[in-house]
């Protein structure tokens, strides 16, 4: 068993970052052998991209579906992992993988870890994930697995550029269409809201621990928010609750925003809701728990409860 | 039609936890119904009262297993079944999680099998996509909107940027529910009294005829527990709440302008 099968991302006709992020982790255990990245899907213009330094061989593999399908992935993965016996397969953990990367572990009894954010290899694979929220860190070896399945958290490693590779690029064996079990009927855009939040310069997030209830709590954030000049966000679960718009969500299944200020009161710091901020020049977090992770992207934080700073910042401003 | 719901009861730690070996002392955990799960119970529950059916949920734990499973049956599922892993000191990863549920379930033969995206402390998202492979279901995972007529699924998978994907499939399937799908009930006084005289029904991994101290071993070996290493981090505005939005209006002040 030796070798890393890197499995490429494709939506809408382009290649995902998450797919270069995956070169540079197969790179930095370069160790277990060489990289193979695989693209389900046959355009050679992908193929081309995906030819980038480090990578051996890429292999298209021809899909009877224009769109990702998570049974062809599967189908195809699991055809690799008995072609090429790769010591490890490296996907994103992202929706497509989610739908896909435990499938193949299940059905092949490989070893498993997903929304991981370190890799090493020393003769054998050790890799590390967060838990409960990111506050833990835990750090797992595969004994006596052939092929471990890694899904790599997105934006943990940088992207190889694209191209400018010496792998050789061939087709593998299609998959057949009697794999697809689901059927792509549209996609469909994310509500445009009143506001772009991807163009303020100031944004204030709100996050679960504003206590909200109903939307008549949300006011004083609101008036506070026109107060101090910044625009407000929010995390997932004041959208999911339906008192937050969502086209005002920041994070994975939100927008992306790198405002000149961010102002974080009562956001824990979930991997999904800093993906979608971290970029912002100062971050500022306010969270009565010392160990939320969000003080770890934070500039200046403060343990304080963030009624009472809300309260004082309001006075500041007037 | 028939929904099966594997649930999860899923650890908090609060803020005296502390590191015992591998994992973290049991006394400094507080257990509650997995967040997603109260969507994909909740999810359950309205597709059984349009369509009629029955819900059965199903969890795989120690003690804090009972009073999740009490919790679905207040919210209006139908029956439940809990498996007791024996030994404490075994904690099932999600592809071993997914082979008891596999073999708890099959002989349900369900039309729908519904979990949720991933669980709140372990974080894996693998447990219902594992499932489905298992028992060869074709499955959707993180979806955030479901029509079911005759058999026949058009679901919304949520993908990143908020973009959604429009999907159809058949029953029997299994999905994976996105929070925000739907607004999870409270269970009212009369569901939590109903709970308590539904099927419940009790089954440990050996009477499923797997050996649980194989199924411990899993798909990864846990080495090491620990905090994450102390990044840079933020500065820390020291002072009471005024002291506080005084600095903060500052900074805000000469980073925005005006
Ligand atoms: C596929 C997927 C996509 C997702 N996409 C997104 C996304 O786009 N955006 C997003 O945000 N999340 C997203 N999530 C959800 C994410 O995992 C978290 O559940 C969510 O970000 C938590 O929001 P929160 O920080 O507001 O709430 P919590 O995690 O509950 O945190 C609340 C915080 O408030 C603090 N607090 C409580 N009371 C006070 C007080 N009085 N004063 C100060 N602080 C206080 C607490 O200490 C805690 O840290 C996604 C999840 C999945 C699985």
């Amino acid at each position: 068993m030796s070798g890393v099968l890197v499995i490429a991302e494709a939506r809408q006709g382009a290649l995902r970052d998450i797919s270069f992020e995956l070169i540079t982790a197969a790179r930095e255990i370069s160790a277990a052998g060489s990289i193979t990245v695989a693209l389900i899907g046959s355009d050679p213009g992908l193929a081309a991209q995906l030819n980038a330094t480090g990578v051996s061989e890429v292999i298209t593999i021809a899909s009877p579906v224009d769109h990702f399908e998570p049974h062809v992935s599967a189908a195809a993965v699991g055809r690799l992992v008995d072609e090429l016996s790769p010591a490890v397969v490296l996907a994103g953990h992202t929706i497509d993988s989610l739908g896909f990367g435990a499938a193949v572990a299940a059905v092949k009894d490989a070893g498993f870890a997903s929304d991981v954010t370190s890799l090493a290899w020393d003769g054998a694979l050790t890799v590390q994930r967060g838990l409960y929220g990111d506050k833990f860190l835990q750090t797992l070896t595969f004994p006596g697995k052939e092929t471990v399945v890694i899904l790599v958290r997105p934006g943990t490693f940088g992207a190889t550029s694209p191209g400018n590779g010496s792998a050789n690029v061939r087709p593998g064996a299609d998959v057949d269409a009697s794999a697809v079990r689901s059927r792509h009927t549209g996609y469909r855009e994310p509500e445009v809201g009143d506001v772009d939040i991807t163009k303020a310069d100031f944004l204030l997030a709100i996050g679960r621990g504003a206590g909200a209830e109903d939307e008549s709590d949300l006011e004083p954030y609101y008036e506070l928010a026109e107060r101090i000049g910044a625009t407000l966000v929010s995390s997932r679960p004041l959208v999911d609750a339906g008192l937050v718009p969502s086209a005002r969500q920041v994070g994975q299944s939100g927008k992306t925003v790198a405002p000149k200020v961010y102002l974080a009161l009562g956001v824990s710091g979930a991997v999904q809701h800093l993906i979608g901020m971290r970029k912002a020049d100062t971050i500022i977090a306010v969270n009565t728990d010392p160990s939320a992770p969000i003080f770890g992207a934070a500039h200046y934080g403060s343990h304080a409860d963030l009624s009472d700073v809300a309260d004082a910042l309001k006075d500041a401003f007037s | 039609m028939k929904i099966v719901v594997p649930l999860k009861v899923a650890a908090s730690p609060d803020e005296s936890a502390k590191i015992e070996g591998n994992a973290l002392d049991e006394s400094s955990l507080e257990w509650n119904l997995n967040e997603w799960d109260t969507f994909s119970v909740e999810a359950a529950l309205q597709l059984s009262e349009a369509h009629g059916g029955e819900v059965v949920v199903v969890s795989l734990g120690g003690d804090e297993v009972e009073d999740g499973l009490l919790t679905a049956l207040a919210m209006g599922a139908d029956r439940a079944i809990q498996i007791n892993v024996e030994d404490e000191t075994h904690k099932l990863d999600a592809i071993s999680t997914a082979r008891v549920l596999a073999k708890a379930v099959e002989s349900e033969s369900a039309d729908l099998i519904l979990c949720g995206v991933m669980s709140s402390d372990g974080v894996s998202a693998g447990v219902g996509t594992a499932l489905a492979a298992l028992l060869d279901l074709p499955r959707v995972a993180v979806v955030n909107h479901i029509d079911y007529s005759d058999g026949q699924l058009s679901v919304r998978r949520e993908l990143e940027g908020g973009l959604l994907e429009e999907i159809s499939l058949v029953t029997p399937a299994l999905l994976t529910i996105q929070t925000g799908i739907n607004e999870p009930r409270y269970a009212n006084l009369r569901g939590i009294r109903a709970a308590s005289s539904k099927p419940r029904e009790e089954l440990t991994i050996e009477r499923l005829g797997l050996d649980e101290d194989a199924l411990a071993d899993g798909s990864a070996t846990v080495q090491a527990l620990a905090l994450p290493p102390v990044s840079e981090g933020a500065e820390i505005l020291e002072g009471d709440a005024q002291d506080v939005a005084a600095r903060i209006a500052q900074i805000i002040k000469s980073k925005v302008g005006s």
